[in-house]
């Protein structure tokens, strides 16, 4: 390890930097999102029950967009861990092995 | 008409056939299991998408369908809350807890918190009796065969214990139930494993008390509660008022190690949590 070059330790640095702002945004969105739901339910009951068309209440509707929103969080984690993070942590590595 | 909680032919046939059909899996499935590793994890063969898949069976169970279906129609919005609730749980352990793990290698509880811990302590506050019997009554060497059959007794003892729980308890909705053994879990496991990961000065001890208070104390109040004491029992009140006790007990196991590893520091543990640290972001120690 001695004779490594400086580059790859700060990369890996960067990277686990900015593994952590990514996990965190995402896990901020996501729990807004929840608990910005949860709250409508405690204390938003009448505009949950407003009917957008007859037999489907805005609650169902909201209900639904948090799943929909938690798929879509999740498609960006590992769109960005399959294109960057994994790629990144390989690259100096197989550097540092040379 | 029909009515609720009467027998019914239909329903009857269909549940034994979807007993049989597990039950043949799970014999075609053991006649294959030879060693722990292959009862543990499936000889390390798990694909990501066959994973996917079992989660997504997990995650489609008699709680989702039957469950929140019934406490939807019964509750209107406030059952939603269990619908999402589970779902977007997912995505945070994804982003905060999964990569960690990932990096290090390890995927159960008692071996993640055991990497950075004394294991001892933590195998026998986690209970497994797996972990139990070969890492601590055998000294880590129990030969295969021996520990396939350690976890298949536990398998059935815990089978029991399941029906005999199941049976004490019906009538309660299966979602709710399952959010009491969520419960459990998230107190007695979740503190000391994301202690372990993200806090430098986590001790054994530390981990070992969040473990202990965190499980007793959820025991101990979901038998106070409300469920046990009068839908159960029958009394007229209970004395404590929760009926899901997560919301006191996970933030009393989360000061039950943050207090003991402060008043009782472990030099080795930091240590270990320096070594840890560099795995837990880069899946390797160079």
């Amino acid at each position: 390890v001695a004779d490594a070059p400086p580059g790859p330790d700060e990369a890996l640095r960067a990277l686990g930097g900015a593994r952590t702002r990514v996990a965190v945004v995402l896990t901020a969105v996501m729990v807004g999102t929840y608990f910005g739901f949860i709250l409508l339910v405690a204390y938003g009951k009448s505009l949950l029950a407003v009917e957008l068309v007859p037999g489907l209440s805005l609650g169902i509707v909201l209900g639904a967009a948090v799943i929909v929103v938690a798929w879509m969080l999740t498609w960006t984690y590992v769109r960005w861990a399959n294109g960057r993070y994994d790629p990144g942590l390989a690259r100096p590595r197989s550097g540092r092995r040379r | 008409m029909s009515a609720a909680g009467e027998p019914n032919a239909a329903a009857i046939g269909f549940f034994l056939a979807f007993v049989a059909t597990t039950l043949g899996i799970t014999w075609w499935a053991a006649r294959r299991t030879a060693t722990a590793d292959h009862f543990f994890a499936a000889g390390r063969s798990i694909t990501a998408g066959q994973n996917g898949f079992a989660l997504a069976g997990d995650y489609m169970s008699a709680a989702s369908f039957l469950g929140i279906a019934g406490l939807v129609a019964s509750s209107g919005f406030d059952g939603l809350i269990y619908s999402t609730g589970w779902l977007v749980g997912w995505p945070v352990v994804l982003f905060l807890i999964a990569e960690p793990l990932r990096n290090l290698g390890r995927y159960t509880f008692a071996d993640v918190v055991a990497a950075r811990l004394r294991a001892t302590p933590v195998r026998i506050a986690a209970a497994l009796s797996h972990d139990l019997w070969v890492g601590v009554i055998r000294g880590g060497n129990a030969p295969s065969r021996e520990q396939l059959l350690v976890a298949r007794v536990a398998t059935v003892a815990l089978g029991v214990v399941a029906v005999a729980l199941g049976i004490a308890f019906k009538g309660q909705n299966v979602a709710f139930m399952v959010s009491l053994a969520f419960a459990i879990a998230a107190s007695g496991n979740f503190p000391a494993l994301v202690l372990a990961i993200f806090w430098p000065r986590c001790t054994t001890a530390g981990a070992v008390a969040s473990m202990v208070l965190g499980t007793a104390s959820t025991l101990i109040l979901i038998w106070g509660s409300p469920t046990v004491q009068m839908d159960v029992f029958g009394r007229d009140g209970a004395w404590f008022p929760l009926k899901n006790p997560a919301l006191v007990t996970i933030p009393l196991s989360f000061a039950a190690g943050m207090l003991v590893s402060r008043v009782w520091p472990e030099p080795a543990a930091v240590e270990a949590w320096h070594r840890l640290e560099r795995r837990l972001h880069f899946g390797s120690d160079d």
